[in-house]
């Protein structure tokens, strides 16, 4: 069973390491240069399933608090926790990219545009998550809270996103986002790239899990030693 | 029935209690005087400042809240309420609507007594015709506020930095509430150069938003909130 | 054995945090009318029992009925049944002693509230204080105000947690005479002490709590002092 698992998680960063090269070679080789905006459409390609796979990670971070608080199986709050923290990294990605691609487009570094915006409020509950988790010391309880605050969060993210977008389209827009034409070739290459990143998400969950598994018996090992 | 009747039962204690000492109450109407004199400093008075002023209410009462809901749970872990409470409601969600309902009335108080100071300072228009939306807009933003803020109350009284995980766990969770309240209040507060009929369509766009929200987290308390206070 | 009528039986309960086990694979049975006294050095789990035996906390395996009803199923019929005097107060400090009755009496549903207040206020001898802020109080006061506040609702079943601690020597003999009426009364009362000496006067049944479980147990012809406190060192030094 040990040595399956093993198998499986190594598939997992084989395939996504190679397929992030792939689609890093499609991104500047196989697509053609966009004609408005140059070479800073490439970021695009790395750009929108960063803004993608966080949603996904976080929808993990719900479900598996859900099922937490009905079986209370502590394995399911590991990958709730882990879940959180990827999605954390990757969200992070995401502004930043976000920022290089913003100012060359506008002028400037930051636009309060929605979905961006979104991403942002979203990076800060997550982020509020993983305070949360740190400032509970008993596991059991921390599980249970952070579940709850896992599920609060992620229930927001949608009214956040309505709410904002209709706080710049009930009012005159600055920036009127341009439509990025896409050809079939740019989507082939976004969507390889989405499949390699969301491989990559699993292969560090699988990785990150197993992490908390030992660093929580080390804990409890501590705990006896003590006694 | 019962259910109902031990919800007030609790709210009724809170507000003899706090009636007592005025704590909660004092410190929250002081902060937002406060947050309004201090915002008149930073940012002068003129026709610009106008145009935040509805920011302003509403930044000044969230941080109010937060002050407040801080104290929530405060008493009743003092001495071990929470479980006092715990042997004698036949539910934990009693413990919750009480809460709520208290955190609720006392923010409520406290920006009604705000809100003539914030207009003597800050509005130069008089907005009576349409005072009775504010209330509206206020009373949709404390429910949610109150909802929210009493589930998450409970999620960091239970945690090692207690109040200080308050705002961080609260504040992202808040942003349509603030976003709807302060939209709508400023239009409200700006009628006049808005038409009828915009100002109608935007109105029910920002209620609309501030109810579905209340609904949500209502629900969302309701059911989590034993998760929160057990053991 | 003769026929007794088991109320509370606690069947293999364990209850973990992390890996250390608090409580391991503990028995205990306890039946209507007793007055039940675990003693236990500090740090044995005694407070830990209570406060699941009273379904505040919750535990990691076993079975516990009361009355044969299973507590972590239907907590909200135990309950009712009992009544709690923690180490923690469970009073609002900002209510005076007549408000923090009436709240917990009005929350219990107790009939002829009034009434009952001023004799359980005349019973732990506060009635003068009636409508003094909690806050005033000594905590011997306070203590006394919690018992009150325990026997409000007429439990069945009382869980007292160490409750002679920061009583006075008159506030402690106002418990013992409340002790000794709940006992008449046919009360059934679970009392945790570090005390041997104080917890053995009213028992009918004492218990060593040392080594995460029930170390000793025995009902009525209850040993005197000296062969309870060489039993209760054996218990200790037995778990080292």
């Amino acid at each position: 069973m040990r040595l399956k698992n093993g198998t499986i998680k190594r598939c997992l960063g084989i395939t996504s390491f190679l397929g992030i090269f792939i689609s890093l070679y499609m991104a500047f080789f196989y697509t053609p240069l966009d004609k408005n905006l140059g070479v800073v459409q490439k970021i695009f390609y790395i750009h929108f399933p960063a803004a993608i796979v966080p949603y996904f990670a976080f929808f993990v971070v719900l479900v598996c608090s859900i099922i937490y608080l009905k079986t209370r199986d502590r394995k399911w709050s590991k990958i709730a926790y882990a879940s959180a923290e990827i999605g954390l990294v990757i969200d992070t990605a995401l502004l930043v990219t976000g920022t290089i691609f913003d100012k060359p487009t506008w002028g400037v570094w930051w636009v309060w545009e929605p979905r961006l915006t979104t991403s942002l409020i979203m990076w800060l509950l997550y982020a509020g998550y993983l305070m949360l988790y740190y400032s509970v010391g008993e596991a059991e309880r921390r599980s249970r809270l952070t579940a709850v605050y896992g599920i609060v969060a992620f229930i927001s993210v949608p009214i956040s996103f309505m709410s904002i977008r209709w706080w710049r389209t009930v009012h005159p827009i600055v920036f009127e986002p341009t439509k990025i034409a896409l050809d079939t070739s740019m989507w082939v290459t976004t969507l390889v790239f989405l499949f390699s990143m969301t491989l990559f998400y699993a292969y560090l969950l699988g990785h990150r899990v197993d992490m908390i598994g030992l660093q929580e018996e080390i804990e409890d090992l501590k705990d006896e030693v003590e006694d | 029935m019962n259910y109902l009747r031990h919800v007030l039962i609790l709210v009724q204690k809170d507000i003899v209690a706090e009636l007592r000492t005025k704590e909660m109450l004092n410190s929250m109407l002081l902060f937002v005087l406060l947050t309004m004199v201090m915002f008149n400093f930073a940012f002068g008075s003129g026709p610009e400042t106008e145009t935040l002023s509805s920011g302003l209410l509403w930044i000044s009462f969230l941080f109010a809240a937060i002050l407040g809901l801080n104290r929530v749970f405060v008493h009743e872990k003092d001495e071990g309420c929470l479980d006092g409470l715990m042997l004698c409601s036949m539910d934990c969600s009693v413990i919750y609507f009480g809460k709520a309902i208290s955190s609720f009335l006392f923010l409520s108080v406290a920006e009604l007594i705000a809100l003539p100071v914030f207009t003597v300072f800050f509005v130069r228009e008089s907005f009576l015709s349409h005072l009775w939306i504010l209330i509206i807009v206020l009373m949709l933003g404390n429910v949610g506020i109150s909802a929210v803020g009493t589930l998450l109350s409970a999620i960091s009284i239970n945690t090692k930095a207690r109040d200080l995980m308050l705002p961080v766990l609260f504040l992202p969770v808040i942003v349509p509430i603030l976003v709807a309240a302060v939209k709508s209040t400023g239009l409200v507060l700006s009628f006049s150069s808005v038409g009828t009929q915009q100002f109608w369509t935007e109105i029910v766009i920002w209620l609309r938003t501030l109810v579905i929200y209340d609904i949500i987290f209502v629900l969302v308390g309701f059911l989590t909130f034993e998760y929160v206070v057990e053991e | 054995m003769p026929e007794v009528n088991l109320l509370i039986c606690v069947d293999s309960l364990s209850k973990r945090f992390g890996r250390r086990k608090v409580l391991n694979e503990l028995n205990l049975n306890i039946c209507k009318g007793d007055f039940l006294t675990i003693v236990g050095p500090n740090g044995a789990g005694k407070t830990t029992l209570l406060r699941i035996l009273s379904t505040l906390s919750g535990f990691s395996s076993g079975c516990i009925t009361i009355n044969g009803v299973d507590i972590k199923e239907n907590p909200a019929f135990v309950r009712k049944k009992i009544g709690l005097l923690s180490h923690n107060l469970l009073l609002y400090k900002d209510l005076n002693a007549y408000e923090n009755l009436r709240f917990y009496g009005k929350m219990y549903n107790v009939s002829l509230l009034e009434d009952k207040i001023s004799e359980l206020l005349e019973k732990v001898e506060l009635d003068h204080r009636k409508f003094d802020v909690v806050r005033t109080f000594s905590r011997g006061m306070q203590q006394r105000l919690s018992i009150a506040r325990a026997l409000l609702h007429d439990p069945e079943i009382i869980f007292l947690d160490e409750p002679f601690s920061g009583l006075d020597v008159h506030a402690g003999r106002i418990l013992d005479g409340i002790l000794e009426d709940l006992k008449k009364g046919c009360h059934t009362l679970v009392m945790t002490t570090h005390d041997i000496k104080k917890g053995l006067v009213h028992a009918n049944s004492v218990a060593v709590l040392s080594g995460s479980k029930i170390a000793y147990h025995q009902r009525e012809n209850l040993p005197d002092l000296d062969d309870f406190n060489q039993i209760y060192s054996d218990c200790v030094r037995n778990k080292r």
